[in-house]
């Protein structure tokens, strides 16, 4: 089955991970917390899709720094990503197949691979790392989840989830997370990532969440790296397709290199 | 065509295409750079050397996988723009050299412009055009017409004239094939390469055959002559045990010498951003000690001979600091006659557009070693995109 995160490259697992939907509806009896992950796996779970967004890096200093991507993503380990703004970064792509990630970068004509431990650095010093977009961002298969009860959100009523890697996914950035879920919008609206130690490493909020197709979605994260201290990173799409038909050549290091 | 011409020629284009074609779209960007460069000899003490650079890249897409790159380039130097070979040469042979200089003029070049088309699933690319590849990070054995400058080994490099085609057979595999036109057929370059993705790792390889210098035209009046070369090698990168690594090599014949050049290298990178990386390199071409001869060190002048010794080590440390900031210290080392750099830089962004960057050079070693000609040098670089 395919699935996606709707960000792309850039934030792909942060929207996919944190989008967490849920299965009751008020009145219901409240869902079990694999019952949860499991609707939340799918409503992520797009076929393809394509993203416009803006990534906005706020700096301690006041500093603000805009920048403009366009992202196709296919199931879940197949995303294409190019920045068009600003102009130092214009032309800059990102190609990632499973967990594998190629830059291209345009002035010097070369495409380089990133290597795995590179993946916990911030894409263009953002917030936002190369390996968020490399997890496998599956909730089911990667966590085991307890429901630690109701909290309400923003106004909304959310069900907060513990999640802790399966044995067998020691491999993963996050050893545990703490999810917020809308429990009527089925969209996690809030999240916790922590390191295996249980070192708190980052916190994503969600909003605008708006109507595509069938789903809810999240138009608008915010990510703070707690080791990137003078840095907070908004991710606002401007624009979102799902299930779309996007050529299959897109996810290849010819397109990477070519862009066309 | 001076520079004004063709930056109505560039801004002509973009008028041009906004209503027409339905499928076609243009993106024209760039930059200005300044560099402010000294560097400390010890016959002719402090020499100071300035540049202004202006890069202009256009950039359409006109459908059906048809696509133009072209960057335009000027740049104008300024300070001492003469530079004596007897600076840059160990005193054994300042007295060959005499008075003679390397002059560097104002110009202006295309730094590259190729059109590409894909008929079908092949994809042709035509005219000055990037034939970079390889997987280290500063010696690249298989990059066989443009090397980096080792002492900026990121910095960009001129296209080169060619007619490739590639054909791919998966997402990360595919064949190409270059002829690079230099006079006729026989003395032109050709090359063939494949690259595949297995098991997690990236693997090339490459064949070619080429004409090249044997003694470098355009110092001392000397005029060399072009002899066939002959290159077989390939590529390896990927991850073992939570490190990057990679290694790339190839087998050359110039004329009856034959040698082995070998990059093997490694990086990791730290939770706070910090980037650790050493690289070796064997260069079977090079000699393992000082002195090295006169050809040798034109050839390294010239840029056609990738080291003088047969054994580098690389090594550097990035670290970002606050996320606009970062700190490097690399080192070039010839471990054979001892000598070497160390290169200390400090790069700011400025603002969203602007970086500056600042890089030093401390040279060591005695006469006649391969860094030890050197003294002391830096520049000081700005750059604004548009």
């Amino acid at each position: 089955m395919n699935r996606m995160t709707m960000t792309g490259v850039a934030r792909p697992t942060v929207a996919a991970s944190i989008c967490l939907l849920a299965l009751a509806v008020h009145g219901e009896a409240q869902p079990t917390p694999r019952e949860i992950l499991e609707r939340v796996d799918a409503n992520m779970t797009m076929s393809t899709a394509r993203v416009n967004a803006q990534m906005t890096i706020a700096y301690r200093d006041g500093d603000v720094r805009n920048l403009i991507y366009d992202a196709w993503a296919q199931g879940t380990d197949q995303s294409f990503l190019e920045f068009t703004a600003p102009a130092r970064d214009a032309g800059s792509r990102f190609l990632r197949l499973e967990n594998a990630m190629w830059i291209y970068l345009p002035r010097v004509g070369k495409s380089v691979r990133i290597q795995g431990h590179m993946l916990r650095q911030g894409l263009m010093g953002s917030d936002f790392s190369y390996g968020d977009a490399s997890e496998n961002p599956s909730m089911v298969e990667d966590y085991d989840a307890v429901l630690e009860g109701e909290e309400e959100l923003d106004g909304r009523r959310a069900y907060v989830v513990n999640l802790t890697a399966k044995p067998e996914r020691r491999d993963l950035a996050y050893q545990r997370r703490k999810v917020w879920v809308d429990a009527d919008r089925w969209v996690p609206l809030k999240e916790e990532r922590f390191a295996r130690s249980g070192k708190l490493l980052k916190t994503a909020l969600l909003s605008d969440v708006r109507r595509v197709g069938d789903r809810w979605y999240p138009f608008r994260i915010e990510m703070d790296d707690a080791m990137q201290t003078d840095t907070r990173t908004t991710l606002q799409m401007l624009s979102v397709e799902l299930d779309i038909r996007v050529p299959r050549e897109v996810f290849t290091l010819p397109h990477l290199e070519g862009g066309e | 065509m001076n520079f004004r011409t063709t930056v109505l020629l560039l801004l002509g284009a973009v008028a041009a295409t906004e209503p027409a074609a339905t499928q076609q779209t243009l993106r024209l960007n760039g930059y200005i750079e300044h560099q402010f460069s000294a560097n400390h000899y010890p016959n002719s003490g402090w020499q100071q050397l300035d540049y202004d650079r202006v890069r202009i890249d256009l950039n359409a897409r006109a459908g059906r996988g048809a696509r133009t790159s072209v960057a335009v380039v000027y740049q104008l130097y300024r300070g001492n723009t003469s530079i004596a070979l007897a600076d840059v040469l160990p005193d054994e042979l300042r007295e060959v050299v005499g008075d003679a200089s390397v002059d560097l003029e104002n110009r202006h070049y295309l730094n590259h412009a190729y059109v590409t088309i894909r008929p079908g699933p092949v994809e042709i690319t035509a005219g000055k055009q990037f034939l970079t590849w390889g997987a280290g990070a500063v010696f690249n054995p298989t990059e066989l017409f443009r090397p980096k400058n080792i002492l900026e080994p990121s910095y960009e490099r001129e296209g080169i004239g060619a007619i490739s085609a590639k054909l791919p057979f998966g997402p990360l595999s595919d064949v190409r094939v270059a002829w690079v036109p230099d006079g006729g057929f026989d003395s032109s370059g050709k090359l063939v390469r494949i690259r595949h993705h297995f098991q997690g790792f990236d693997l090339s390889a490459i064949v070619a055959e080429f004409y090249e210098q044997t003694i470098p035209v355009g110092f001392l009046d000397v005029e060399g002559f072009l002899e066939r070369r002959r290159t077989i090698g390939g590529d390896v990168s990927g991850e073992l045990f939570g490190l990057g690594v990679w290694t790339e090599t190839t087998w050359s014949d110039l004329a009856g010498e034959r040698w082995l050049e070998v990059t093997a290298g490694g990086n990791y990178s730290l939770r706070d951003g910090t980037l650790l990386m050493l690289e070796g390199f064997y260069n079977g071409r090079g000699e393992w000690d000082a002195p090295y001869s006169a050809a040798s060190w034109l050839h390294r002048l010239s840029g056609t001979r990738r080291t003088l010794g047969k054994g580098i080590l690389v090594g550097n440390v990035t670290r970002p600091f606050g996320q606009l900031w970062s700190l490097g210290l690399s080192t070039l080392g010839n471990i054979g006659d001892g000598s070497g750099v160390l290169i200390p830089s400090v790069s700011y962004s400025f603002a969203e557009n602007v970086d500056l960057l600042f890089n030093g050079l401390v040279y060591f070693g005695g006469s006649g070693t391969e860094f030890g000609v050197g003294d002391l040098g830096g520049f000081l670089r700005g750059r604004v995109y548009f």
